[in-house]
């Protein structure tokens, strides 16, 4: 039985008698198992496939219900999704230092940022480049990180996740770091988190963004604090500063650049 | 505000104003004229890198009397030819008054004093002895370290720096063997070294696995830099406790400092990780010493990992002097497959010695100035390049030189320069490939020649800008 979401949004309790409501996941799901069933495999693969049943049918229901799930979402709330597809370019300065007996030894570097995010449908694919070049030669090298994400936008949350690759100077290796952001709207407000999200840099951060400003905890000890004026259809310039400590090291990040939000009108 | 202005403003920039080496600027200097009247000029050895003939821990790891049956010596080179030094110290002694010096850091062999526990050797004492009364003879200041990387093989089987029997450990029997010392050599010593490199000695015993005893445990390493803090402070008690002649007139018997590895640590990038593990680097190679002879108190944090904050007696008060043993620069990087959390290497593009360390002089201002924060007086107790052609010493010295006249001239106490080393000489693990020596010393010429290098006169030079008179 199929219940409209706005019932489900009203959070209304099924009158006495009334048979109980099944969920509009349950529904999905439900759909998905039939169609995972119809997609059984010749005879021929049918024992590799056995084996392999199980944790096809996991994934697919996984996939599945994380889609189904956003896009219920959609249904209970038409909202613009919490990231929307957009461009945003920054330039700035960027300072890593880290502490001993009555100093601090750093360096002072150049950064600029290019962030990019495409949300079609439910779809959010989201990709970077940071670099950074030292302002004094023979200190510490540039550093270049790219990175991606995937996942989902929809008007109630977003959730992407995906690699950060960093490279520094040969013969230094590069890095590769797990990158996640993620976003849920509390009425006027947004929450988000990201591991490695922000300049490809902050370990861990947690923020509230209202309207077009935000503040944020960056862990273990230090914070973040944005925000955007809209100078035209379209267009925004943002200032960005986040610094955060880490066991001793103090990292200091100050941009300001321009964002183009084909979707978002001032 | 304005403070908070300020505040921002280092935050940014965050630097300590690194000077930039300039070749051109250093060859037109007369080096040596502006350091003071007293400061001590020469160089360093240590026994089982020049002596020959060792019987210790580093010859079974040589030998491969190691559990693991290998020998761990490149080429599987060996130690006991070297430089021959125990009988051709005098030598050695010939070369130091060609150069000018007015100082020599060695050590002693603690397998040949104490070859057996409690069996002291009266010839290998006598030997020494003679040493220093012709170090004294000549002119020439001896810096005598006590531990400098071997152990007699009985304490290496009671566990080395992991002998921690409560009742009588590692502290305690080094602390016996300065004492031993004191007695006996009081007379002619007053500048003491208690330890070689701490630091350096129980990473690469303990967590890079490249001295004996071979292990990777950075539990282990930490737990033995403590116990080189205790036996720090038990053998300057006892040094106080024994030697009690002023050999030098100055109206002090004893000087008591341990030679500091310091090694300038840059992040391999601005990458918040590279930065951390920079800093946590840094701060347990460079600074974990300082602190715990300023503070009495040995502290060690990794994250997630060590977390030690260990009283130890007799530490504070124990420094007289720092002594600093200067080489090169290291770019860190995150790793998480390593021990330490991080991988190091040498900047590209720059002047390497033939260990591919790189030539970077600046650091030597960049260390003299941030230990002369703790202060204390600083000795440079080491600093050379190994360099077989003997082509690029000449300009290394008087780089790093210029820079600790730099460093002095900002009010930094650097007291002494000894250039590592007067001799080529064993460099453990490396055997016989590092060429670190003013004098050059082909192993395979039975007479063991000592055969100037360049660098020879470029020390000369310095030393008579100084005041002081080489042999011809």
């Amino acid at each position: 039985m199929y219940r409209a979401p706005q019932a489900r949004a009203t959070g209304r309790r099924p009158p006495r008698g009334e048979p109980p409501l099944t969920s509009f996941y349950e529904e999905r799901l439900s759909t998905v198992a039939r169609t995972a069933g119809m997609l059984a495999p010749p005879p021929v693969l049918e024992g590799a496939m056995m084996k392999l049943g199980l944790l096809r049918r996991w994934l697919l229901l996984a996939v599945l219900g994380v889609s189904s799930a956003a896009a219920a979402e959609e249904e209970v709330a038409p909202q613009p999704p919490v990231r929307n597809t957009e461009v945003a370019l920054t330039l700035g300065a960027w300072s890593a230092s880290s502490a001993y007996q009555g100093g601090r030894s750093g360096a002072l570097f150049a950064t600029g940022d290019l962030e990019a995010r495409y949300v079609f449908h439910l779809l959010a694919l989201e990709a970077g480049l940071v670099t950074q070049l030292p302002f004094v030669p023979n200190g510490p090298g540039w550093g270049v990180s790219a990175l991606a994400r995937l996942g989902v936008s929809t008007g109630r949350f977003s959730v992407t996740a995906g690699a950060l690759v960093s490279f520094a100077p040969s013969p230094a290796p590069a890095q590769v770091l797990p990158s996640l952001s993620a976003a849920v709207r509390l009425g006027p407000t947004v929450a988000s988190l990201g591991l490695f999200d922000r300049f490809a840099a902050a370990p861990a951060r947690l923020s509230l963004e209202w309207h077009e400003l935000g503040l944020g905890w960056v862990f273990p000890l230090g914070g973040e604090a944005f925000g955007r004026i809209h100078v035209a259809p379209s267009w925004a310039v943002e200032l960005r500063a986040l610094a955060f400590s880490l066991y001793g090291s103090l990292t200091v990040i100050a941009v300001a650049g321009i964002v183009w939000s084909p979707e978002v009108t001032p | 505000m304005t403070r908070w202005l300020l505040l921002a403003v280092f935050a940014l920039t965050g630097c300590d104003g690194a000077p930039t080496y300039s070749p051109g600027v250093v060859a037109g200097l007369n080096l040596g004229a502006a350091l003071p009247r007293g400061f001590l000029f020469g160089t360093a050895t240590a026994a089982h890198q020049i002596e020959g003939g060792e019987s210790n821990d580093w010859t079974d790891w040589e030998a491969g009397a190691f559990p693991d049956g290998r020998p761990h010596i490149r080429n599987q080179d060996t130690s006991q030819i070297a430089d021959g030094s125990w009988t051709r110290w005098p030598d050695d002694l010939t070369a130091m008054r060609h150069l000018g010096a007015n100082a020599y850091r060695f050590s002693v062999e603690w397998s040949r004093l104490e070859p057996v526990e409690g069996q002291w050797d009266a010839q290998a004492e006598a030997n020494y002895r003679a040493q220093l009364e012709a170090l004294r003879a000549a002119g020439i200041t001896p810096v005598v370290t006590i531990h400098h990387y071997t152990f007699p093989k009985w304490v290496a089987a009671k566990g080395g720096w992991e002998w921690s029997d409560p009742d009588h450990g590692i502290s305690d029997a080094m602390g016996e063997l300065a004492a031993h010392l004191g007695e006996r050599f009081g007379d002619l010593v007053d500048l003491w070294c208690t330890i070689n490199e701490p630091n350096v000695a129980v990473y690469e015993a303990y967590l890079w696995g490249e001295y004996p005893p071979g292990v990777q445990d950075i539990g282990r390493m930490a737990h033995a830099y403590v116990e080189t803090m205790k036996a720090h402070a038990k053998m300057a008690a006892a040094l106080r406790a024994h030697d009690l002649v002023d050999a030098d007139g100055d109206g002090r018997a004893t000087s008591i400092g341990l030679a500091l590895h310091v090694a300038i640590f840059e992040p391999a990038s601005a990458s918040p990780l590279d930065v951390t593990v920079a800093g946590l680097t840094d701060d347990v190679t460079n600074e974990l010493v300082p602190r715990a002879a300023s503070t009495g108190r040995v502290r060690l944090e990794v994250p997630g990992t060590i977390s030690i904050d260990e009283e130890v007696p007799g530490l504070k008060g124990s420094f007289d002097y720092l002594g600093v043993n200067y080489y090169t620069r290291y770019y860190v990087r995150f790793d998480l497959s390593d021990p330490a959390l991080s991988k190091q290497y040498f900047a590209p593009g720059r002047l390497t010695s033939d260990l591919g360390y790189e030539t970077y002089p600046e650091g030597m201002y960049r260390a003299l100035v941030r230990m002369g924060r703790w202060g204390w007086p600083i000795y440079i107790l080491e600093n050379g390049v190994a360099d077989a052609t003997g082509a690029s010493r000449p300009e290394y010295l008087r780089a790093h030189l210029w820079e600790l006249e730099r460093a002095q001239a900002a009010g930094v106490d650097v007291r002494g320069y000894f250039h590592w080393s007067l001799v080529d000489n064993f460099e453990w693990a490396l055997g016989s490939f590092g060429r670190l020596g003013l004098y050059r010393v082909d192993t395979t010429d039975p007479n063991l020649v000592r055969q100037p290098t360049q660098a020879v006169d470029t020390f000369r030079q310095i030393a008579i800008e100084m005041g002081l008179t080489p042999t011809p």
